[in-house]
């Protein structure tokens, strides 16, 4: 009898990240020379200007958006397709790129569009 | 004897190489996550003892205030916060969506203000209108100089934000593929120039009145962000003499891999640095030219611009504390800009460049206030002047 070949139902397996894991992300799409498994380098209170200099944040938005290129430190898209929210307060709580005034800001709105796509974030 | 000298001689070379070789950061060992918890909690307990204190005096407050009042009167004056305010919102104040964030603008210009249909170019980074009156007792004459423009948004869609009669009505994702759209219509009054009295030879100015049609377009395939304005105009001078019939499209890009509009993440440590560049046509019938420094003609210029800046030694202070600036004197302080324009008018084939450098040194931290010397080769399309002049300035920005 022939072996069967395993599957992987991924539509219905619960994926799972970790905030450190999506920090060290965010950190990278700033600074391409960050380590992902070394020091984290930009503080949470960083301001979202001083790493968007004069460029309005809808094309942060935009641009997070785009990063479907496998990146090779972790071998899957920087945000896994992930779509970060625009507007703030779609779930009570939540904040969306246009209410972002700092990094610590912008990982909350990472981790939340994680959550909400169906991830396990721990 | 002699062994035990070998061995003695071999402990000290091996004390002396790990002293030598000693590090800190090696020598203090790691925090674990629980005491990093721990330090963080420790953080946090001053924050919670001074939120106690506030919270401790307020409430003394409000005893001293609803002392005498009924229990339904007390509870009532409780629950309305324009009586007794919370200290913590219980919601995060969240920006409305649907709500344009301002609506009137005055800047120095149309490219100060360009991407009025999306999010604003912040104070800080626009160059702001200047005006001027001089008043001269010996030649018993005055000028009155202005670059400004005052724009109002009369209506607008954002690409990301879908709204109808105030709310929102599509969920806020934005697509990953797909370009998004959205549009503006903004009305504006552009002054550019300076008038004399009694009236000089060489007299020059531009007063335009239009309407900006801008349709954003973000995301999709090529580009990140993309500006298509087209505006129709009326320009005079400003003693109203000229009559000019004229419309102006641009189109400006957005894309923050190859800093073109601004620049991402963290710098170099020699220097942070964009571009800028827009296409642009402009038709203009000259009906009469006044004081523009026009012919009677048509023209249309087709060309465009592209614009450089440059902040030499950025500061990481703020955005990655673990790296220092190579000069921590001047970080963020010399600036350098280039600009070069080149547009042909296809009716009389005439070319005409512009070429504009300016090195600066920015008095303030904020850069909203700098010394610079500037020079201006060329001439400007919009009054046909030859240029070739410096310019030491003392700027301000607001």
């Amino acid at each position: 009898m022939a072996k069967r070949a395993a599957v992987a139902f991924s539509g219905v397996r619960t994926r799972s990240i970790t905030r450190n894991e999506i920090y060290h992300r965010l950190e990278w799409f700033f600074d391409r020379h960050h380590d992902p498994s070394g020091k984290h380098t930009i503080p949470p209170a960083a301001p979202i200007a001083g790493l968007w200099r004069n460029l309005p944040l809808e094309s942060l938005c935009v641009s997070m958006n785009q990063q479907v290129a496998v990146i090779p430190a972790w071998n899957s898209p920087l945000f896994h397709n992930v779509p970060i929210p625009w507007v703030s307060g779609t779930i009570p709580g939540s904040i969306g790129v246009k209410d972002v005034k700092n990094f610590g800001d912008l990982v909350d709105c990472v981790v939340f569009a994680y959550s909400v796509a169906g991830w396990n974030v721990s | 004897m002699s062994v035990r000298l070998v061995r003695a001689l071999f402990v000290a070379i091996a004390a002396l190489a790990s002293l030598a070789g000693a590090n800190p950061a090696q020598a203090a060992p790691k925090l674990t996550q629980q005491e990093i918890q721990a330090l963080v909690d420790a953080h946090y307990d001053e924050e919670i003892k001074r939120l106690k204190l506030i919270i401790e005096s307020r409430k003394q407050d409000a005893v001293v205030y609803l002392t005498g009042l009924t229990r339904e009167e007390a509870k009532k004056a409780l629950a309305n916060k324009n009586e007794i305010a919370p200290i913590l919102p219980k919601t995060p104040p969240v920006a409305d969506p649907c709500e344009a964030p301002q609506r009137i603008f005055i800047r120095r210009n149309g490219q100060d203000t360009f991407q009025l249909g999306a999010v604003d170019v912040p104070v800080a980074n626009a160059k702001g209108a200047s005006a001027s009156v001089t008043q001269d007792n010996l030649t018993h004459s005055n000028v009155v100089s202005i670059n400004g423009r005052l724009q109002t948004v009369v209506a607008r869609q954002h690409p990301l934000t879908r709204c109808a009669d105030g709310k929102t009505i599509a969920a806020e994702l934005p697509s990953t593929t797909l370009t998004q759209f959205g549009y503006m219509i903004a009305p504006f009054v552009d002054g550019q120039g300076a008038t004399n009295n009694p009236r000089r030879n060489g007299e020059s100015s531009s007063l335009q009145l239009g309407v900006d049609l801008q349709l954003a377009a973000l995301g999709g395939p090529f580009i990140n962000s993309q500006y298509l304005t087209l505006s129709p105009y009326y320009q005079t001078d400003f003693r109203g003499n000229a009559n000019v019939q004229g419309a102006k499209a641009a189109w400006d890009f957005i894309e923050p891999e190859i800093n073109l509009g601004g620049s991402r993440g963290v710098p170099n440590s020699y220097f942070d640095w964009f571009w800028q560049l827009r296409a642009e046509y402009d038709a203009k019938h000259v009906t009469d030219p006044g004081l523009t420094g026009l012919a009677r003609s048509n023209y249309q210029w087709v060309g465009g611009s592209v614009q450089a800046h440059f902040t030499l030694f950025p500061s990481f202070e703020k955005i990655q504390p673990s790296k220092e600036s190579l000069f921590p004197a001047i970080a963020n302080r010399i600036f350098i800009n280039a600009m070069a324009n080149y547009y042909r008018d296809t009716n009389s084939g005439r070319d005409i460049n512009l070429y504009e450098a300016e090195l600066g040194y920015n008095l303030s931290d904020d850069g909203k206030s700098s010394v610079s010397i500037k020079y201006d080769s060329g001439t400007d399309k919009d009054t046909l002047q030859l240029m070739k002049k410096y310019l030491v300035g003392l700027n301000f920005k607001y």
